[in-house]
């Protein structure tokens, strides 16, 4: 028999069978699909997490209360009890400010929520106070109004830069620039609402915060210690050069043990272990996928072809060599393979479409060539094995078996 | 001589016994003969006609066809021969269900290598010499008992085959069915061909001119008839 016999017969088989056919596809779409959705929502979760770091600033040193921060590069347990007995003030970034030949931008940092009120709308918000160079420092966007000056700042003023979201949620549509709003019973003018930063996994974003002067916050909380110090390194070889800078400054004025200087390398070293363990757990998803949708597709392709051994058996007894026979559902099985694994990738795509409205999937080219190549593999090797073994059968054997 | 088997055993493995269901048959088949195999249910008359036809392979003894033994040969070789020498048809037809009445007489030509339109055409010719030129392209589905044994003996005739062998033809039919498939077979040994057939029931094997009885995997009797059925 010639291969355009084979090849008719094949998809003849396909085509006069369709309710298999399909069957079968779909353990391969299934596969294919759940390997790529699954290693999109990893891949997503790992770029998400990179990225927000990242946007913390690399070149950027912090100083933070008492010796919450140990050199083993991790967070100490004494953390929180370092924020009760803060000695960090306003100062300190201030004398750390003079160290302008290697320190371009210092902002002090106190963090704290509060309840704002606006008509009959109530909403719990986090509260960053801090200098008007936050705005650089956090690379905030205005969208309406401004951000707070540095009369506003040293003064105390009571004014207020809304967040995004938060804005929305207490004025709707109107613009709130101008008006007044009650921040933990006090009085407040919002004087501008900040660019939606998005991609935030809700709750966390800074879209729901608002920004207010850090002397302000000092008389709203009435306290004058900072959560922290943050300053800007003008490049990024001097990062060492700055933290001994900044640890001298600081040492006149405090002792050892009232404060720790940390770079964001250290944290990001945290981070990157952090990306290494979820590295590991989203290539353990994609391994166990792998392997499940596999074994489904080995399974349906495992019975719906051993189920047609009588067919098999039928087939050599009118002449059909063993090599016609495997001909025949090689052909049978890379077509089904190849075109579910197909369908598969499109399913995955338009998934991860409707995935990214509400959470950042990414779909690799790793992934697709990934699941496309195991899952045809699979589909092929399984859909001919059956067969292969089967061919080998005498005709009796064959036809006799159930 | 057409066929020949010389001290043929078949035997199958039962739990951990072996058992034989062919125990030494010796038998030679003639050109234009028209065989008649009986014997109960048990005595082996089946797997003789499956070896008989290449389809099952014996343990141990010889087969020749034309001549040659067939033991040295290959799979491929084999398969040339169920698809040229031979034609079988089966107790329960086997046909593929989703194939119209043509497409199944036509499977063997495709294995031949036969071109389709070829293929058509001797598969619509012989459908006619059965009496179902009307019904080529209906499905298994939409043929009778009767009608699918007349589409399996003209796929079993398709490629000309020197011996027709013919397992029970009867047996899933009724009898007005039977006695027509009954009828094609007589005409088809009245034109030449050979036919070697399975039957437990007298009346079928008196289409035949010689009866061989099959008892516990042994020939007990090979007797030449005048037929006593037209």
């Amino acid at each position: 028999m010639n291969l355009r016999n084979t090849l008719k017969t094949a998809l003849n088989a396909l085509i006069t069978n369709k309710l298999r056919s399909l069957l079968t596809m779909l353990g391969v779409i299934i596969g294919v699909a759940s390997v790529i959705l699954l290693t999109a929502i990893g891949n997503g979760l790992q770029a998400y997490i990179t990225q927000q770091f990242e946007s913390l600033g690399a070149n950027t040193v912090m100083v933070m209360p008492g010796d919450s921060y140990d050199k083993n590069e991790t967070f100490s347990q004494g953390a929180f009890a370092a924020y009760l007995t803060n000695k960090l003030r306003l100062e300190h970034a201030r004398e750390i400010g003079r160290l302008h030949s290697i320190v371009s931008e210092v902002i002090p940092e106190y963090e704290s929520s509060a309840e704002v009120v606006y008509g009959k709308t109530k909403k719990s918000v986090g509260v960053q106070s801090s200098t008007p160079a936050y705005q650089i420092v956090r690379d905030i966007k205005i969208s309406a109004g401004r951000f707070y000056n540095e009369s506003e700042s040293d003064t105390g003023k009571q004014v207020l830069v809304l967040g995004s979201s938060i804005a929305t949620d207490l004025f709707g549509e109107k613009n709130p620039v101008g008006r007044k709003i009650l921040v933990n019973n006090q009085t407040f003018k919002v004087i501008g609402v900040a660019a939606e930063k998005g991609g935030g996994l809700s709750g966390l974003s800074v879209d729901s915060q608002i920004f207010i002067p850090i002397e302000t916050a000092f008389k709203l909380y009435n306290t004058t210690s900072v959560t922290s110090i943050t300053a800007k390194v003008r490049s990024k070889d001097r990062i060492a050069a700055a933290e001994v800078a900044i640890e001298q400054a600081l040492l006149r004025r405090l002792n050892a043990e009232d404060f720790s200087v940390v770079d964001m390398k250290q944290i990001l070293n945290s981070v990157n272990q952090i990306l290494g363990v979820l590295t590991l757990g989203l290539g353990g998803i994609a391994a166990i996928s792998l392997v499940v949708g596999g074994i489904g597709i080995m399974n349906i392709m495992l019975v719906s072809v051993t189920e047609r051994t009588r067919e098999i058996g039928l087939r050599k007894a009118l002449g059909a060599t063993p090599t016609m026979i495997l001909q025949q559902f090689l052909i049978e099985a890379s077509f089904l393979s190849v075109l579910g694994g197909m369908i598969g990738v499109a399913i995955a795509f338009l998934l991860t479409l409707v995935i990214r409205q509400f959470f950042p999937a990414v779909v690799t080219l790793e992934a697709v060539f990934l699941a496309f190549g195991i899952s045809a593999l699979i589909g092929i090797i399984f859909g001919v094995y059956p067969a292969r073994r089967a061919s080998l059968l005498s005709p009796i054997e064959a036809l006799r078996s159930e | 001589m057409l066929l020949q088997l010389t001290n043929v055993r078949k035997e199958y493995r039962l739990g951990d016994q072996m058992v034989a269901a062919l125990d030494g048959v010796n038998f030679t088949l003639s050109s234009g003969e028209f065989v008649a195999i009986m014997g109960p249910s048990g005595s082996g008359k089946s797997t003789l006609l499956h070896i008989m036809s290449f389809l099952d392979p014996p343990s141990s003894g010889s087969i020749f066809f034309e001549g040659r033994e067939i033991k040295n040969f290959s799979e491929k070789e084999l398969a040339r021969l169920r698809n040229q020498a031979i034609g079988f048809v089966f107790q329960q037809f086997n046909l593929l269900p989703r194939l119209s009445a043509w497409e199944n007489v036509a499977l063997p030509l495709m294995y031949a290598n036969v071109e389709r339109q070829e293929q058509f055409t001797r598969a619509k010719t012989l459908l006619e010499l059965v009496g179902l030129g009307e019904r080529i392209n209906n499905t298994r589905a939409q043929l009778s008992g009767g009608q699918q044994q007349r589409v399996a003996i003209a796929r079993a005739l398709v490629n000309k085959p020197r011996i027709l062998f013919a397992d029970e033809p009867t047996g899933n039919l009724d009898s007005k069915s039977g006695a027509e498939i009954m009828d094609i077979l007589t005409k088809l040994n009245s034109q030449g061909n050979t036919i070697v057939m399975v039957t437990h029931e007298r009346d079928i094997a008196a289409y035949s001119n010689r009866q061989v009885m099959l008892r516990d995997g042994q020939i007990v009797s090979d007797r030449k008839k005048r037929r006593t059925k037209v």
